[in-house]
């Protein structure tokens, strides 16, 4: 955990964007948490005190002419480079979600105009999500051109008539996950599940593939062994990592074990830089003009935009304990 | 520092401070108002209204249909002491001020969340709370306990940095504050005779804040009104003294801010101390100078935290410094 920390602060560091008025001072690095009522706060302070940096909220960060700068006992302290731990639509209420008291207003204006780096950077979250984890031996493949050192766990995608049938043929061998949910919400593993509960199960999948216990989509993995008992494997191995910008080159080969290169695959954001680009545009080649052709406000929408700036610490972390009860709307 | 982290622990330690002084003006009043009688002007008393009106509370706080002329004991306790729904009772200073630690929690020492966790869960025991028979004896004595734990526990295990100077600037802000409350009640009006029955007042709230003996030991005057105020005022040797305490919030902040000399809420302090330095030497004046002397410094109190929420607690809205 330790050896992560310091590989974070060093992946962030090069990603600092310069600072206008003086380019050789300290970069400031922050790792952003959502608060104390979220699960996983006792990571997001950890992490912050073994990297040696500020662990903020999003009352701490503030936009001021398209440049971050956190809220400091001695005025306003420029931001460089942000860790964020929360999900792209809580970044910024005037880019995703408006009733957003996790974000900060302006962000996103920031990270277009370079003055500030996100890692990982908008879009990654898609890489965290279960059904990409069937297809990053092809991307491994694709993308590096090296064969995987190590397979991946057989794994079925239930919205694929195929795949469906073929699962539920075996389904009592097969644990059965929603893609989207983390923690252990809505698995059901099959050798262990009562009769009843499998074909209630099944029932579910045929009818919609996409609902496994929560809307959203579902995928079968093939955690248990041909004679039913539960394999003693590790967890699932997450892809989401900070962005490594010391291998630039997607083609130089390396002798990077698989788990490695799924995450350097997935934080390139293969499979979201084409639709951020398109609707955010590249980080950093952005003009600041940019953000003055960003399209006007409505009357309720600037309101809300104000409610949110007066926000107060509470609401915030309602808001957090909101998060971990519902999912953001696709 | 964080600008939030500050204004957390600054408040942190108001609230604890708070609740403190609630405690203890309870006590002193119960007691003096066990020993004293209504018909003996010099006697050790004070009214449950006068109580109320230092926390500025009313007993209409609870939304009664018929307005309460005079407030009874057991109301008065029960509001100022168990009273989630009024704000300045000592168990809603006391949550609010383990909310305000659960969120600095990596910021404080283990201990001292030990100490103000174990607070909100040993005055959810039934024992603990406000009798109709016992009085608030066992309510007030935990609390002091509680909090001198708190306060104990942070002299020792906190690193003499930014963090412990925002938390004791709020603890000695509120003690300043809370003395001064008292002072304005208990000091007669400029036109009351001198030997009032406010004499005992200010001798009831002296004992309260637990400093009878030093008021003893610091000199021979008889503990009139006058006397108790010009002590509690001006008295520097005790810490729970109004100078002693501006002084202490003004040390704490020459701490935390790295430059001090253009710090509004650092200068203000400093006049104010030199103030009551100068009034405490040339004389401690009649009583209503001494009035006087604490609406003064109530007013640079009350601007003094405007500046410091302004100048610490991210009230500036413009980079004063940009790395």
């Amino acid at each position: 955990v330790c050896a992560r920390s310091t590989s974070t602060r060093r992946c962030c560091t090069p990603r600092c964007a310069p600072s206008r008025r003086s380019p050789t001072a300290t970069r400031r690095i922050v790792v952003w948490t959502p608060g104390p009522a979220n699960s996983a706060y006792f990571e997001h302070t950890f992490l912050a005190r073994q990297m040696g940096v500020e662990l903020v909220e999003a009352s701490d960060l503030v936009v001021r002419d398209d440049v971050c700068y956190m809220r400091t006992t001695s005025g306003l302290a420029r931001v460089n480079a942000i860790y964020r731990r929360l999900d792209d639509a809580f970044l910024d209420p005037l880019e995703f979600r408006p009733d957003s008291l996790l974000g900060v207003p302006g962000l996103v204006r920031a990270y277009r105009a370079g003055t500030v780096a996100i890692a990982n950077a908008i879009g990654t979250g898609v890489a965290d999500d279960k059904a990409v984890y069937c297809y990053v031996p092809a991307m491994i493949r694709f993308y590096l051109g090296e064969e995987p050192l190590l397979d991946n766990v057989t794994t079925y995608l239930l919205d694929d008539p195929e795949q469906l049938e073929a699962a539920l043929a075996r389904i009592d061998q097969l644990v059965l996950k929603p893609t989207g949910e983390s923690g252990g919400k809505g698995v059901v593993i099959g050798p262990s599940a009562s009769e009843q509960r499998l074909v209630e199960l099944a029932a579910t999948v045929r009818r919609d593939p996409d609902a496994v216990d929560r809307p959203g989509g579902g995928a079968a993995l093939d955690r248990a062994d041909r004679r039913g008992r539960r394999h003693a494997r590790g967890p699932p191995r997450r892809p989401a990592a900070v962005r490594d910008l010391r291998r630039r080159d997607p083609d130089r080969p390396g002798r990077a074990d698989a788990r490695r290169a799924r995450a350097r695959v997935a934080d390139r954001q293969l499979l979201a830089r084409r639709r951020l680009e398109g609707h955010l545009g590249a980080p950093g080649r952005a003009r600041r003009r940019s953000s003055s052709r960003s399209r006007p406000m409505s009357s309720s929408r600037r309101r809300r935009c104000r409610d949110l700036r007066l926000r107060s610490w509470t609401g915030q972390a309602q808001q957090q304990q909101q998060q971990q009860r519902l999912r953001p709307p696709p | 520092m964080l600008a939030r982290i500050a204004h957390e622990l600054f408040w942190l330690g108001r609230n604890v401070s708070r609740a403190e002084l609630t405690a203890r003006m309870i006590d002193g009043v119960f007691q003096a108002d066990l020993q004293g009688r209504p018909d003996d002007p010099a006697g050790v008393t004070l009214s449950w209204d006068a109580v109320l009106a230092i926390m500025g509370s009313t007993a209409s706080t609870r939304k009664r249909r018929k307005p309460v002329v005079r407030p009874t004991r057991a109301e008065t306790v029960a509001l100022l002491s168990t009273d989630l729904a009024n704000a300045n009772s000592v168990v809603a200073s006391l949550e609010r001020a383990r909310e305000g630690a659960h969120s600095v929690r990596d910021v404080i020492s283990a201990e001292m969340w030990e100490a103000i966790n174990a607070v909100h869960l040993g005055l959810a025991d039934a024992s603990i709370g406000v009798s109709d028979y016992g009085g608030p004896y066992s309510f007030v004595s935990y609390v002091k306990s509680r909090t001198a734990l708190f306060w104990g526990v942070a002299s020792r295990t906190m690193l003499r940095d930014d963090a412990y100077a925002f938390l004791d600037a709020g603890g000695r802000f509120e003690s300043a504050d809370m003395v001064l409350r008292m002072l304005r009640v208990a000091l007669p009006a400029p036109g009351e005779r001198s030997a009032s029955p406010r004499d005992g007042q200010a001798l009831a709230l002296l004992g309260a804040v637990g400093g009878l003996q030093a008021f003893r030991r610091a000199g021979a005057a008889a503990p009139t009104a006058t006397a108790v105020a010009s002590f509690l005022l001006y008295t520097r040797s005790y810490p729970d003294s109004v100078a002693a305490s501006i002084d202490a919030v003004r040390a704490a902040l020459e701490l935390a801010d790295a430059n001090p000399r253009s710090s509004e809420p650092v200068l203000r302090l400093s006049r104010v101390a030199a103030d009551l330095d100068f009034r405490g030497r040339v004389g401690r004046g009649d009583d209503g100078d001494l009035l006087e002397v604490c609406e003064i410094v109530g007013r640079e109190l009350t601007l003094a935290d405007g500046d410091i929420t302004e100048r610490y607690f991210g009230g500036v809205m413009s980079p004063t410094h940009v790395s």
